[in-house]
């Protein structure tokens, strides 16, 4: 396993940058809304779908194409809150679970009508491959670090800068002092569905190449990024990061000793890392 | 203990509802007409689903905990006796015991633990649970992998259920009927015991955990311990409907389908659509989503659909999401209010 070690660990970077950004879209709908949101999967499978659907079928420019898809995430996205979420204001957390998981159905059933069963896939941006230990990791995959990176660097940036996401921090700081402010808590919980949804779309994109995308194959990702999400403690943007990285890590290396039960032992660590850190890893 | 404090409701009250039930089913078989196996294997099935979303409906209505993994725990009833006879050639009896006793010993495990997490945290963790369960039995070998199990020996009472019919006071009853009633009767019994639970002073407790667990825990409750009660109660009805799926219902042949991610959620949407507050909505949801569930397959292979699943997901997901925003408290509920607001305004 020796000279493996290396190359699932890059794997398993690759991967966890991904899931780190759809833990990251989680966190962003949570911190604003308080709303967990178990549709945020298929938000990843409709950004990917959309760009490999118009790439692939429609023959549109990759750059165009990774536009349009992640610019629909966010629009179904926002659809999502305005339509589902918004009317059953001042539900309990459970409701908003079970609202959110209702969407997650309608959106997969949608897509099957949409783009078939099928598995869709986005050639690589970038051929070849580097040399890590005794095997080769692609040279697109080491390309999904940075991006990802600098999708993190750019949410800061909005969440510093920008009158919305300065708006969205003081909904998620506390939602009665924003209202005296005369900031809108609904404005900014619909930007942040449109956000989370075009995060969470981006991480589709990137993975849609590595590992292909089907209809029904939002709900997994989505678990994943929760998971994530939860490993590093909700509310904690940079928690969220380390713990989508932690779970592709022990996913790959999972993947060593039997892929087949691989996304089993995943979410046996993740509820045994829940037992033992229910405030995430970070917490003291 | 008990009789120390008053009941909410007389006796009488408590059980005129299972009684009911107990004819409505003794009368069904008579008066369904057309294609008639079919309609019992329906029956049947709702009777299953109906045992199961009875619990889970004292664990989310009752104590508001809320549980994405109960399938897991259907498929353990179903696949440890299972497991037990195939691989171990244990007798039935004793498998199936084994099995219902496994089951509780393992979601006293589980509840112990997860229980200890609340809201989102929980749902993440049952869900997990679910997932686990259900992917681990399409894929361990010992329990048949996605092919499942096949030809294990069937639930015979005594050779009651195996005899083609059966005549009780010159009444010809058949095998599939005999089948359904006893279902039927277990869903009766267990429905008897929730409401008997429901109004007892435990079944109070619930319900203030349910409304304000701090609360609870200083008027003297020992709310955790009260949680993994419950728990581990609605895990071991979804074992025993898991024991009548495979050993009735499904006649000895268990493929892992039944027990998909897919199950968590239907499971979930039974409690939700009855409403979350009561058992008769359980009773409701079950039979509604079962019916309905058979209703589409049957529009769809007349229109020449071969595949309706997918249809039949984006009904239930619209119908979910439609109840939970216009009537959080259910369709019935829903339905009671906009028929006695109709009232109103036609008296007016």
């Amino acid at each position: 396993m020796g000279q493996y070690l290396g190359l699932f660990f890059a794997n398993g970077v690759v991967i966890g940058s991904i899931y780190a950004l759809i833990a990251l879209s989680f966190n962003v709908i949570y911190s604003t809304t308080g709303i967990i949101n178990f549709a945020q999967g298929e938000f990843v499978m409709i950004g990917a779908l959309t760009t490999a659907w118009l790439h692939v079928a429609m023959h549109l420019a990759m750059p165009l194409a990774i536009l349009a898809g992640v610019f629909t995430a966010a629009v179904v996205g926002l659809a999502c809150y305005l339509v589902g979420l918004r009317p059953a204001k001042g539900a309990s957390p459970v409701t908003y679970i079970i609202i959110t998981i209702a969407i997650s159905i309608i959106l997969k059933s949608l897509a099957s009508f949409v783009w078939g069963t099928d598995p869709y896939t986005l050639p690589k941006l970038v051929q070849g491959g580097v040399r890590i230990g005794a095997g080769e990791v692609d040279k697109h995959s080491l390309l999904v670090i940075p991006v990802a990176g600098m999708c993190m660097l750019l949410l800061v940036l909005f969440f510093r800068y920008t009158r919305v996401g300065l708006n969205m921090r003081a909904c998620a700081e506390n939602k009665e002092g924003a209202r005296l402010c005369g900031i809108s808590v609904n404005n900014a919980s619909a930007a942040s569905f449109a956000l989370g949804a075009a995060l969470a779309g981006v991480g589709g994109v990137m993975i849609t190449p590595i590992l292909s995308m089907q209809f029904d194959a939002g709900m997994m990702m989505g678990i994943k990024g929760f998971s994530g999400a939860i490993l590093g403690g909700f509310g904690n943007p940079i928690g969220c990061v380390i713990g989508g990285l932690m779970v592709g890590v022990i996913e790959q290396f999972i993947c060593y000793f039997s892929s087949g039960y691989k996304d089993i032992l995943a979410l046996v660590i993740v509820v045994v890392l829940l037992l033992l850190r229910p405030r995430g890893i970070l917490s003291r | 203990m008990m009789a120390k404090y008053p009941r909410s409701k007389p006796l009488w009250k408590l059980y005129i509802g299972p009684m009911i039930m107990a004819l409505a089913v003794a009368a069904f078989p008579m008066i369904a007409r057309g294609d008639y196996s079919y309609l019992l294997d329906l029956g049947r099935l709702c009777g299953i689903y109906v045992i199961i979303v009875c619990g889970l409906t004292l664990l989310m209505g009752y104590t508001g905990q809320i549980s994405l993994g109960h399938a897991g725990f259907y498929a353990l009833g179903a696949y440890i006796p299972a497991v037990l006879i195939s691989a171990f050639h244990w007798p039935l009896w004793a498998a199936v015991i084994g099995g219902i006793l496994g089951t509780a010993v393992i979601s006293l495990l589980i509840g112990s633990s997860i229980l200890r997490l609340q809201g989102n945290h929980l749902a993440l963790a049952t869900l997990a649970v679910g997932i686990i369960i259900g992917e681990g039995v399409s894929k361990l070998a010992i329990t048949g992998g996605a092919d499942g199990l096949f030809g294990l020996p069937q639930i015979t009472l005594f050779g009651l259920l195996t005899r083609p019919e059966v005549r009780v006071l010159g009444i010809k009853i058949s095998q599939g009927v005999l089948q359904l009633y006893f279902i039927w009767a277990v869903v009766v019994a267990c429905i008897v015991w929730a409401v008997q639970l429901i109004e007892s002073p435990g079944g109070r407790s619930l319900r203030a955990i349910h409304g304000d667990e701090q609360a609870a825990e200083s008027l003297g409750i020992n709310t955790f311990a009260l949680k993994v009660k419950v728990f581990v109660a609605s895990c071991v009805l979804a074992a025993i409907a898991g024991v009548l799926f495979a050993f009735v219902h499904a006649e000895g042949n268990l493929l892992p389908e039944e027990f998909g991610l897919m199950m968590n959620v239907q499971l979930v949407m039974m409690v939700v659509i009855g409403g979350m507050g009561s058992i008769w909505g359980s009773v409701a949801g079950g039979v509604i989503l079962t019916v309905l569930h058979e209703v589409i397959a049957l529009i769809g292979s007349a229109a020449g659909a071969a595949d309706t699943s997918r249809i039949e997901h984006l009904i239930f997901g619209v119908m979910l999401a439609l109840i939970l925003i216009l009537s959080p408290s259910g369709l019935i509920p829903g339905l009671k209010r906009a028929t006695t607001r109709i009232i109103e305004l036609r008296s007016k």
